[in-house]
């Protein structure tokens, strides 16, 4: 059941009606849970015992932590949740010979697996870390399995979880319900319909997908620019549609979940890129493995070490490729590089200004599109064919895409920051009464705008690129 | 009498009442306010929907006759006039034992008859009647089967081929490729070809082919999606007639079911097909683009292609399908939007790939006449691309004649080739 299906409406609708007709929250705890594990039942029903199995054993490990926290105990927990993420995501693509690899390659990865473990390893590190918290074992389960979330996050953590589980109240009707609403309106309408034209195209052959797929060599510099460009969009509107969603879900049973994206591509900074992409991990990745290395030692040379690892090990979050380790590398360069623009900056007095924003915004934004080309390809070699036609002027001369991948992804580009720049505007005059009583009238032309489009673009396969992590 | 706190009281409660009531009246309007967001969006989605389902928008055109590129849509032609719906030729016909199944596969120009009168034929249905007439006593009687899809691609003849082939029992003996120019510009699968993969046997066949086929990388990475699909990523619609084994799917396939019962729903794919001629036709206006406006093939098309190609021979190869394999028509007279080179080079890698696997191969990029071809029509005869192009050259589509004068030509040149076929085994 995907979020994009039907059924999976449908679903929404039984629980949130049975939930709002329950009256105590214990109650509606319990049909969260039961919901929880129907809906990942509906991938596969052994999905739900290793997802049950875990969320026991990573409840047990937080009281054995808690018990004494100590490192060794922790280090029990950390090792048990890896080799577990390992067996079913890492080692099938190590193991290719012998009855290891036949055990191996014949287990399919329950989904979301990277986004529950990671959320049970934050339990852990916060019980060792002796925050207060105490959490039954149906509050443990509803927190690892939580249905909006299970599958592709975001990964929350249980100090924010913990409070709104103990306390499920009935929604309310413009915070949770219209507010959920109108999120899973904006979602479809970027996952089914943005995301869905740069992947597949208009026609077969069209889009993305063919571009680095079926396409193996000869690609021309600004074909490398469009691919990437327009991978970087359909990542993001894959994922912030899908995220979107499940936050319009969460809200309609009154569960506020963590942000995931905030205008990622209008950084002006790779750090600030990091703080608006894929927040709910990168902020996981900062808090529980970046903080604590870098804080091991004091050296300047330490620090960045720490940063490059810690985001080789984002990188390997996402598989077990050579392609993830390489992207993970690229971006803690691009953070040491802007440790030490600062540094330089800093000492040479220089303010930021718009025109040094502009640059930034410019240097940003091309040097993390050309990052998800390691992120898309096949292998190692198509990364440096095409890396290769990206830096010789003599491959500009050349277009190989189809003419309307190229208007598309230009349109999508334009139509972001287009949106981006009236979102600005809108948040700076909608206190004015004249100002909101137009954007009243007009939202609901821009929602049924949106709801068409996702009707007829339902029509076609949709592709969520963030489901195989 | 009305003691005055009485008044007072009475009073009191009038203006309290005037206050509740305006208060009652406050609550009331709020929750039009709050209401009256949701419900407009869905009148709006309503009246938008049944604006857009009941064909208000400009290009009137049946799907499967969309073929969206300047210069390769059928001209003058309704939906209704597809000669594909005659029996004879209908892709499920049943086999009939001892008779040998010719599979015809080609793009729109083998299925449609501009300017089309009762009784015209395409060139299968003429290939039908020529080798029906002309039979021999004591050889196979042939039946011939349309598999044609308007705008095919090299991807899709490829599977069109598999699918008959691994059909039980088998529904190709022989096939006709009616390769055209245009297929060495795409790579693409469309959704009801992908469908043929999720069949078992071609799934099994596909990843038997695919697994010693190291040296086509790039028709690898096409197919690769078919057998690498993962449960997740399955194909959303069933094949009629079977049903979902999950119970999620089941339920996924019970409510689309009910939601075609709402006209936008069920009519989402021809109304896309209008949003795509739209798109195409204010991208050809505004970067120029007309039918003959010459766009040469690019390499990493080209390549891909011509991969699918020894892979389809090589498959025809092993499982006995004997091919026939003819470059299709193009109009001459006019400068052409495919370059001279590019026709070159298709027919000498043609050549060259039938003669090493042994089939037999025939250039017709020049056999039909220019008054065979027709123009695009005028935006009255409800034209499926007449509005884009109107007065613009057809290069691919002809009239019945052109038809004809391939199917005699194929015969002529093929009927000893099908006539001697000897392998292959019914499964």
């Amino acid at each position: 059941m995907s979020v994009t299906s039907l059924s999976f409406y449908a679903f929404v609708l039984v629980c949130w009606a049975s939930f709002v007709l329950l009256r105590s929250s214990k109650q509606r705890l319990i049909l969260l849970l039961l919901a929880s594990y129907v809906f990942y039942a509906t991938w596969a029903l052994w999905f739900v015992a290793i997802l049950i199995a875990s969320s026991v054993m990573n409840w047990l490990l937080g009281r054995f932590i808690k018990a004494r926290p100590t490192t060794s105990r922790l280090w029990v927990g950390v090792a048990l949740n890896l080799g577990l993420l390992a067996i079913f995501k890492y080692l099938p693509p190590v193991f290719h010979k012998g009855v290891a690899a036949g055990i191996l390659h014949s287990l399919i990865m329950p989904v979301g697996i990277s986004f529950w473990t990671f959320q049970a390893l934050s339990y852990l590190f916060d019980v060792y870390r002796e925050e207060e918290m105490d959490p039954t074992l149906t509050e443990f389960c509803a927190y690892l399995a939580f249905w909006p979330t299970v599958l592709s996050g975001p990964v929350t953590r249980l100090p924010e979880m913990l409070p709104q589980l103990r306390a499920l109240r009935t929604p309310a009707f413009d915070d949770d319900i219209a507010y959920g609403c109108r999120r899973i309106v904006v979602g479809l309408f970027m996952k089914v319909g943005v995301a869905q034209i740069l992947a597949n195209g208009l026609l077969p052959g069209q889009g993305l997908i063919s571009g680095f797929d079926q396409i193996t060599k000869g690609w021309g510099g600004i074909d490398v620019w469009v691919l990437a460009v327009g991978y970087g969009f359909q990542l993001f509107f894959d994922f912030a549609g899908y995220t979107n969603i499940v936050i319009g879900v969460a809200s309609l049973f009154g569960i506020q979940l963590p942000e995931n994206f905030r205008s990622p591509y209008l950084s002006t900074s790779a750090s600030a890129f990091w703080t608006r992409w894929h927040m709910s991990l990168s902020f996981w990745i900062r808090d529980y493995l970046f903080l604590p290395l870098a804080m091991a030692r004091s050296e300047q040379a330490w620090r960045y070490f720490a940063l490059v690892f810690s985001m080789v090990i984002f990188g390997l979050w996402h598989g077990a490729a050579l392609t993830f380790i390489c992207w993970g590398a690229y971006h803690g360069l691009l953070l040491v590089v802007h440790r030490q623009w600062q540094g330089l900056a800093r000492r040479w007095g220089w303010e930021g200004g718009r025109i040094l924003d502009l640059l930034g915004w410019a240097v940003t934004f091309g040097a993390v599109s050309l990052g998800w080309i390691m992120f898309r390809v096949r292998d190692m070699q198509q990364a440096i064919l095409m890396y290769r036609a990206a830096l010789s002027p003599s491959a500009y001369h050349r277009l190989i895409l189809d003419p309307n991948l190229y208007v598309i992804v230009f349109g999508v580009t334009l139509g972001y920051f287009a949106v981006c720049g009236i979102t600005s505007l809108y948040r700076r005059m909608e206190t004015r009464a004249e100002f909101s009583r137009t954007a009243g009238i007009l939202s609901p032309t821009l929602y049924a705008f949106m709801l068409i489009v996702v009707i007829l673009w339902s029509s076609g396969k949709t592709v969520f690129v963030y489901f195989q992590f | 009498m009305v003691s005055s706190s009485t008044r007072v009281a009475s009073v009191t409660p009038d203006i309290n009442e005037g206050g509740t009531q305006a208060s009652q009246h406050r609550k009331r309007f709020q929750w039009v306010a709050r209401l009256y967001i949701p419900i407009l969006t869905i009148i709006l989605v309503m009246a938008a929907g049944r604006w857009l389902s009941s064909g208000h928008l400009p290009g009137d055109v049946a799907p499967e006759l969309a073929v969206l590129e300047p210069g390769t849509g059928p001209a003058n032609l309704k939906a209704d006039e597809i000669p594909l719906v005659q029996d004879v030729l209908k892709p499920d016909r049943p086999v009939v034992p001892g008779h040998l199944q010719l599979l015809y596969l080609g793009n729109s120009q083998t299925m449609v008859v501009v300017d089309q009168e009762p009784g015209d034929l395409t060139s299968a249905q003429w290939l039908q009647l020529l080798l029906a007439t002309s039979q021999k006593p004591g050889t196979h009687v042939v039946d011939v089967r349309q598999g044609s899809l308007p705008g095919m691609a090299m991807p899709e003849m490829f599977m069109s081929v598999l699918s008959y082939a691994e059909r039980n029992p088998r529904q190709v003996d022989v096939a006709v490729l009616a390769i055209s120019p245009e297929f060495f510009r795409k790579l693409g699968l469309r959704e009801e070809v992908k469908h043929m993969a999720a069949d078992p046997q071609v799934h099994s066949a596909l990843v038997s082919l695919l697994s010693n086929s190291s040296e086509f990388p790039a028709a690898y990475n096409v197919l690769e999606p078919l057998i690498a699909a993962p449960a997740a990523e399955a194909p959303k619609k069933q094949n009629a007639g079977q049903r979902p084994q999950r119970l999620a799917d089941r339920l996924e396939s019970c409510l689309e079911a009910k939601a075609d019962h709402w006209r936008l729903f069920a009519k989402r794919e021809p109304v896309m097909m209008k949003f795509d001629y739209l798109f195409m036709a204010w991208r050809n206006r505004i970067l120029g683009i007309k039918t003959s406006t010459p766009r040469p093939i690019t390499a990493a098309t080209y390549t891909g292609n011509l991969e699918l190609v020894q892979l389809l021979f090589r498959y025809a190869k092993d499982n006995g399908i004997e091919l026939i394999v003819y470059l299709t028509p193009l109009r001459q007279s006019k400068s052409s939007p495919y370059t001279a080179a590019d026709c070159m080079k298709i027919d000498q890698d043609l050549g060259r790939l039938t003669q090493q696997y042994g089939f037999s191969y025939f250039n017709y990029l020049a056999l039909e006449p220019d008054d065979v071809f027709a123009n695009f029509g005028p935006p009255s005869e409800g034209a499926a691309t007449s509005r884009k192009f109107h007065g613009e050259p057809d290069y691919v589509h002809f009239v019945e004649q052109g038809h004809k004068i391939l199917a005699e030509r194929l015969f002529a040149d093929a009927d000893a080739v099908i006539a001697n076929y000897q392998g292959g085994t019914h499964k």
